[in-house]
């Protein structure tokens, strides 16, 4: 659905993007994680249109979406800093957009007021962050998008407020295909609602994979040795710590064949667990000059 | 595909009426108050001008072309601030972008919205305008249209280079910074490179010395339309198509900026990574001139050498150049950029110097006798008479010239037309511009201070080339001696010449003169100035002036004769000198013996007298005159005033006022001893 393609962005000396290619799927929750700074904002920037790339090529369903009126139609971009006209209530905002967007759909709208129960004729600018948010999925739900593009969309809401959230966001894929993009710092949350995962460091995605393929290709592993510990070299080992005669690994490969690998170790104890995307995000990071790992505080 | 999007978008247009109302509606306020203050409050009070006429009516709509145009360039700025907003907030221009619109409809949606909140109250003042014309029978449909269409090109031009300037920069103050800039930049520099100039280059001529800046209004359009004083100006309608296709050139160029800009600019002083240099440097060279002159003549002696001031202006320059590079970064932490601005201050070092030292030999032109037609010149900077000098190439006024030929009397002064002009109930005239080389060589042999004949243009070439002979003398006294004290007198001494070509060239020197035991320079100077000041020319023409039959005097007035005060404060007298608080009418049966006394004057001043005179006032006069032997309704026919000042060295004419009564014995005394005094 939306492709990227030898993305390239530069701010004067800096360079946010580097070659960045990546594949969303048709109705599908796909999640970009990465460091601050690692160039998510500006990726998801160039997705919905608002720079210029200055390389490299964005479409949704084939077409490119810089300057694309019929196409931004479909687009509902929620950014992390939201903005809405300095004097404008909400149902202000609700006018506006019901003039700019021809899908705006009234009747979606009357069932969402309850659900956000916000007060259409104070000024936005009093609503706290977290309202603001409610404002904006309000307004993004109501133009029917089939492509959501969300920049740390939970940031500021309450767990109730999230989970209702999310589950508007579940009913318009389900029920519309309609094709997800978050970038968020929460792993937790993209780990329960991703299908696919992309990691961005220094403005490059390092790494972009199907969930389950990639939890099922890195685990921790839990070894008990009587005697020093054997060499381990053929496993693919990202990191290593032990305590007392217990070592835990972290681990690339098959789950399968990890097993076979340290079945032949001797090992009194083994055991392996799978890793959460914050385990993964950390253990992929940490050989790129991101050491979270062995930080001492 | 994105050619076929609509170019406007509705929806946006009505979003910024909506949001930004306050500034269409104040706009139609202020500009409602001002046309009914100056067109209808005092115009239907019965004392003034009663009836109202089509002329009168619009001379009213004229008279705030200067503030108007200045209200045009405010609402300009603040519409085109206001509807481009979003681009100088980095969220704003996120959510503004991400909008299902072309750039080339979100461009044309705001643009138009703007101009139409410019455009709404001019409209709205313009039914006003004819409404008032209706009820008072005084419109002149025609006229109001054109001057819609003069503040219509203006607004358009105005708004859009305002949106030109959004276009350039990410930052509000800067926006608002650049367009205030533009509208004045013509003049701004002329300002600040003439000061700087008049500082190192000796003999510089001002660039404002040539009194025809048309070019330079012209660049200014503000300054333009406030020419527009009345119907009396010509209005060139050309400039006003002109003004109003530069707009159109500005929305094209807009809208490809835009088109292209970058959004993540918003929030930087320049969004066109090439046009950083020219906007750092730009700020370095007006702050180094502009804070320079202000350091030097508010807190510093400006006279105070070569090395204070360069001091000054290099450490103005550096101010400007590290601000400027602040604010292109961001960040104070600029001083690692040194290199420009060491770059900067060496080309900066080099014009000083070869300004101060004047290695292109600016002070020593001169024009070949030769080709000179006429030169006008003068030692006490007072004259300029470029126009009069170029009576053949644009527009001269010559309405204040006592003895006026009779040919140019009626060629000019005789109405174009037997009727009057229903309009304004008056005669109209044929303008005073482009007159034919005899008509040009007549008015400069009536005009005092332009000589035409070759021993006069001798006399000068002369002293001019004596002056280039011993510049350097003259330049280092100037510098040496900027107070000028009892031992020295400062002469403005101006050259004009007008050239066979057509040319005008003005060249200026001031110069530091001894009054007391002057070196042999100076007196050689001086007795040359004397010369010239007191020629046959001049003094022809001075007698000319008066040459007119008492008979044809309306009226002759001796005015502010100096008081009571000024001779005390001069001399600490006893006496009790009368004081002249009003003016004194000369009797009918003595002005045929004043303008002879007059006349005497001007034959038996010496040079040095003639040359100096101005500085030794006494009184004024003002002679009224009729010229009865012209047409009837010829404009030079009915009476009209010159005035003279009347100085210590006028002996004849203040021996006879003194004679008749009209000045007592101790004024005249006065202005004996004045006269004797060589200082």
């Amino acid at each position: 659905m939306i492709k990227v393609r030898g993305l390239s962005k530069s701010f004067g000396d800096f360079q946010a993007l580097r070659d960045v290619n990546i594949n969303v799927p048709k109705s599908s929750v796909y999640g970009i994680v990465g460091p601050n700074g690692s160039g998510k904002t500006t990726l998801i920037k160039n997705i919905v249109g608002i720079l210029i790339p200055d390389q490299g090529s964005i479409t949704i369903g084939d077409i490119p979406v810089f300057d694309n009126p019929i196409l931004k139609e479909s687009i509902a971009y929620i950014p992390d800093d939201i903005y809405f006209f300095p004097q404008a209530d909400l149902a202000d905002m609700i006018s506006f957009y019901r003039q700019v967007y021809p899908s705006f759909n009234d009747e979606r709208l009357q069932k969402l007021i309850p659900i956000f129960p916000l007060d259409h004729h104070s000024p936005l600018r009093r609503f706290s962050r977290g309202m603001k948010k409610h404002a904006a999925f309000m307004l993004a739900l109501c133009i029917m998008p089939r492509v959501l593009v969300l920049d740390e969309p939970m940031d500021g809401l309450d767990p109730v407020a999230r989970r209702k959230v999310w589950s508007l966001v579940f009913q318009d894929v389900a029920e519309r295909q309609t094709t997800v993009f978050i970038s968020s710092h929460n792993l937790r949350e993209l780990e329960d609602v991703c299908d696919c995962v992309g990691i961005m460091h220094k403005g490059e995605v390092v790494l972009e994979r199907n969930l389950d393929e990639l939890q099922n290709n890195i685990f921790k592993l839990q070894l008990a040795f009587r005697q020093d510990v054997p060499d381990l070299s053929h496993l693919t080992v990202l990191s290593q710590n032990q305590v007392g005669s217990v070592v835990h690994l972290v681990v690339r490969g098959e789950k399968e064949q990890i097993i076979n690998q340290a079945a032949q170790l001797d090992s009194m104890m083994i055991d392996v667990l799978p890793l959460s995307l914050e385990e993964i995000f950390i253990h992929e990071l940490g050989g790129m000059d991101y050491g979270i790992s062995s930080t001492d505080i | 595909m994105a050619s076929a999007a609509p170019i406007f978008s509705q929806a946006l247009f009505r979003k910024n009426l909506q949001r930004f109302w306050p500034v269409f509606a104040s706009y139609i306020v202020i500009v409602l108050l001002i046309g009914f203050n100056l067109t209808y409050n005092r115009r239907l009070a019965p004392e003034v001008f009663t009836p109202l006429t089509p002329q009168l009516f619009m001379d009213s709509v004229y008279s705030i072309s200067g503030g108007l145009a200045l209200i045009v360039a405010l609402f300009s700025i603040v519409s085109a601030t206001a509807v481009f907003s979003y681009l100088f907030n980095t969220s704003a221009a996120g959510m503004m972008n991400a909008l299902p619109y072309t750039r080339r409809t979100m461009y044309f949606s705001n643009y138009l919205s703007g101009l139409f909140m410019i455009i709404l109250p001019l409209l709205v003042f313009f039914l006003t305008l004819t409404g008032i014309g209706i009820i008072h029978n005084c419109l002149d449909f025609t006229a109001l249209l054109g001057w819609l269409f003069i503040f219509a090109s203006l607004s358009l031009l105005l708004f859009s280079l305002a949106v030109f300037m959004a276009m350039l920069t990410g930052n509000i103050f800067a926006h608002i910074a650049f367009f205030g800039i533009a509208n004045i930049i013509i003049f701004g520099l002329m300002m600040v490179i003439d000061a700087f100039l008049s500082q190192y280059l000796y003999g510089f001529t001002s660039l404002f010395a040539h009194s025809n800046l048309y070019i330079e209004a012209l660049l200014t359009p503000i300054v333009y339309t406030a020419g527009l004083s009345s119907t009396y100006t010509p209005v060139n309608w050309w400039v006003w198509i002109a003004y109003l296709l530069a707009g159109m050139v500005f929305i094209g160029a807009a809208l490809q900026m835009y088109k292209e800009r970058k959004m993540e600019k918003a929030g930087d002083i320049i969004t066109i990574s090439g046009l950083e240099p020219i906007f750092k440097y730009g700020v370095t060279i007006c702050t180094s001139l502009t804070l320079g002159e202000i350091i030097l003549n508010g807190f510093i002696n400006p006279s105070s050498g070569l090395l204070v001031s360069w001091l000054v202006f290099i450490l103005a320059g550096m101010l400007g150049y590290y601000v400027a590079e602040a604010l292109l970064r961001k960040s104070f932490k600029v001083l690692d950029s040194y290199k420009g601005f060491v770059v900067y201050a060496l080309i900066m070092s080099l014009v000083i110097l070869s300004a101060w030292y004047d290695w292109y030999g600016y002070a020593t032109r001169i024009p070949d006798v030769n080709q000179v037609e006429a030169v006008a010149f003068s030692s006490n900077y007072a004259y300029y008479h470029e126009n009069t000098l170029q009576a053949d190439r644009g527009p001269v006024y010559f309405d204040s010239i006592p003895n006026l030929p009779e040919s140019l009397a009626l060629t000019y002064g005789t109405p174009i037309s037997p009727e009057k002009d229903p309009r304004s109930n008056e005669y109209l005239y044929p303008a005073m511009a482009n007159l034919t080389p005899e008509e040009t060589r007549l008015l400069w042999s009536a005009s005092p201070g332009i000589f035409s004949q070759a021993d006069s243009k001798d006399q000068i070439a002369a002293l001019h080339q004596y002056m280039i002979d011993n510049i350097g003398v003259l330049r280092e006294k100037y510098r040496t001696t900027m107070f000028i004290d009892d031992n020295n007198r400062q002469y403005n001494i101006t050259f004009q010449y007008r050239l066979k070509n057509g040319n005008i060239k003005n060249c200026r020197y001031p110069v530091h003169l001894a009054t007391n035991a002057p070196e042999a320079w100076e007196t050689q100077m001086l007795d040359q100035m004397a010369s010239i000041a007191g020629c046959d020319e001049e003094r022809q023409k001075m007698i000319a002036a008066l040459d007119m039959s008492a008979n044809h005097v309306y009226r002759i007035v001796l005015d502010s004769v100096v008081s009571k005060e000024v001779i005390l404060e001069n001399e600490s007298a006893a006496k009790t000198p009368r004081r002249y608080n009003e003016a004194i009418e000369i009797h009918r049966p003595d002005r045929e013996g004043l303008l002879t006394a007059l006349k005497w004057d001007y034959r038996d001043m010496t040079d040095e007298q003639i040359l100096n005179y101005p500085g030794k006032f006494i009184a004024s006069m003002e002679i009224s005159v009729e010229r009865p032997q012209l047409p009837v309704h010829n404009k030079y026919r009915d009476v009209r005033g010159y005035w003279y000042d009347i100085g210590a060295y006028y002996t004849h004419t203040l021996k006879f006022l003194r004679d008749k009564g009209y000045i007592d014995e101790d004024i005249y005394q006065y202005a004996l001893r004045n006269a004797e005094d060589k200082r």
